[in-house]
């Protein structure tokens, strides 16, 4: 079982990191700002421009520059068509296959026991936390983590319940791989959506596989088994949000930009912190 | 995704008031909208947990409450971009205006009834930033096992303090309608837009 993941994951990696590497570079130059030049309209603004009063527009739109840069940047998203399609799938995934599962699973299970194994699955992702806290020299945050763990497993009961939250105020300090390389100029290579889990980009997807290695719940039994593990996180995590997503959704004027732009900015601060 | 609507949720019950006439300038300032915020962020949430109001009753209070320290001119200006805000003529951009606000409004509301007080709402104020003339107030709101970061992002205004943008766990609303309607302007008209943002958000069950 575990060459079998084994050489998967190889076969992954390989590729998306073949990917990867081609389109860093494209990502770097829309950085730095090689970007359709929206100052042009400086010229023209004030033949549109209608005194409006007490709001001078020109004015307002040179205060608030800070939207402009990462808001004009055109998203090099070659693989738009693609990311559509799945996210299609993954709504329609969510309607007919999730949402009925997770609302059944809600009617059954009372909710107290719905969090605690959300927070029992949350606190085995402990490993990744930490190396990657770790790798990112965030030496405190590792810390915080490791007694979290600590704690959580002993007299939270292998992480059912999180007292380490609630009695030595201590919060779990989220890092993944993708964040790891983000934080040392990884760019993100280029949008993709990937079934079930979602908006994502090339960099975090690949991230993805050494975290999975990471993850004491996949060695449990064989690789069915980890998916299994995964499908019921999923749906537990869907149970205890319900409505949610419609009501993103029901916002949105184009929910695929809405899903790629907030996972970007997302990320972004993310990585920041 | 589905944390940033617990983040909405937090967003709006936390929607404030600002009787903002602070003319004090520099870090005073700041520190008087920190107040303020605060001191309204109560009132909208005593609001919220009157027994005595109905949903219509509440929806109208707070409406009143939010409207004088949300620029909403501003929002749907920065929503556009510079480049396509003049692309638009005055009478389209008023169109464009009021149906962004309209929807703005709607989707705030439809949120913020998923607030109670069941949730057990946390509210931790952060020191606020101060840059130039603009303040970033974080909120850390705790509900239950989930985290959300707010931002509020002021600005002063002929009008006092006002809020031009939200941040919801990093992801700004100006931001993310400006891909939105970005993606539309590329794609369509004007016209297509404005007749998109007039269908009022319904709930898509299938689709």
């Amino acid at each position: 079982m575990a060459r079998e993941k084994l050489r998967l994951a190889f076969c992954l990696f390989a590729v998306l990191a073949a990917g990867l590497f081609c389109f860093a570079e494209p990502v770097a130059a829309q950085s730095m700002g090689i970007v359709p030049d929206a100052r042009d309209k400086n010229g023209s603004a004030p033949e549109n421009q209608e005194s409006e009063g007490e709001f001078d527009q020109f004015e307002a739109f040179e205060d608030f520059e800070e939207f402009d840069q990462p808001g004009q940047k055109k998203v090099y998203d070659p693989l738009s068509g693609y990311n559509r399609a799945m996210t299609t799938f993954n709504d329609k995934f969510y309607f007919w296959v999730l949402k009925p599962a997770a609302t059944g699973y809600a009617w059954v299970a009372p909710q107290p026991v719905r969090t605690s194994v959300h927070r029992f699955f949350r606190h085995w992702g402990y490993p990744v936390r930490v190396i990657n806290n770790l790798l990112q020299l965030k030496g405190e945050p590792a810390a915080d983590e490791t007694i979290r763990f600590a704690f959580n497993s002993t007299v939270g009961l292998l992480g059912f319940f999180d007292p380490a939250k609630n009695w030595l105020d201590l919060e779990p300090h989220r890092e993944d791989f993708g964040q790891t390389l983000g934080s040392y100029g990884v760019g993100d290579g280029f949008p993709l959506v990937l079934p079930f889990f979602g908006p994502s980009n090339v960099r975090d997807s690949i991230a993805m596989v050494p975290d999975l290695f990471l993850y004491p719940l996949d060695y449990l039994g064989n690789i069915y088994v980890a998916a299994g593990l995964t499908a019921y996180e999923r749906l537990n995590y869907a149970s205890l949000h319900l409505g949610e997503y419609e009501k993103l959704k029901k916002d949105s004027l184009d929910w695929y930009i809405f899903l790629r732009n907030a996972y970007q900015q997302n990320r972004e601060q993310a990585i920041k912190e | 995704m589905k944390k940033l609507s617990i983040a909405i949720v937090g967003l709006l019950a936390v929607v404030m008031v600002f009787a903002g006439n602070a003319r004090v300038i520099g870090a005073q300032e700041s520190k008087s909208a920190e107040t303020t915020l605060k001191n309204n962020i109560d009132a909208v949430l005593e609001i919220l947990e009157n027994p005595d109001l109905d949903e219509q009753q509440k929806k109208e209070k707070i409406e009143d409450i939010v409207d004088p320290i949300f620029d909403y001119q501003l929002m749907a200006m920065l929503s556009l971009g510079r480049q396509n805000w003049s692309r638009l003529s005055p009478d389209q951009q008023q169109t464009f205006t009021n149906r962004f606000v309209k929807r703005l409004k709607a989707s705030y509301f439809d949120k913020i009834s998923m607030y109670s007080k069941d949730l057990k709402t946390q509210m931790n104020y952060k020191p606020a930033q101060t840059s130039g003339s603009k303040v970033r107030i974080p909120v850390e709101v705790n509900a239950k096992e989930e985290k959300v970061n707010l931002v509020y992002k002021f600005y002063q205004s002929d009008a006092g303090w006002q809020i031009y943008d939200v941040e919801i766990n990093g992801v700004s609303i100006i931001q993310s309608y400006r891909s939105q309607f970005n993606q539309v302007l590329s794609r369509g008209t004007v016209e297509d837009l404005l007749e998109e943002l007039k269908q009022p958000a319904e709930p898509q069950s299938t689709q």
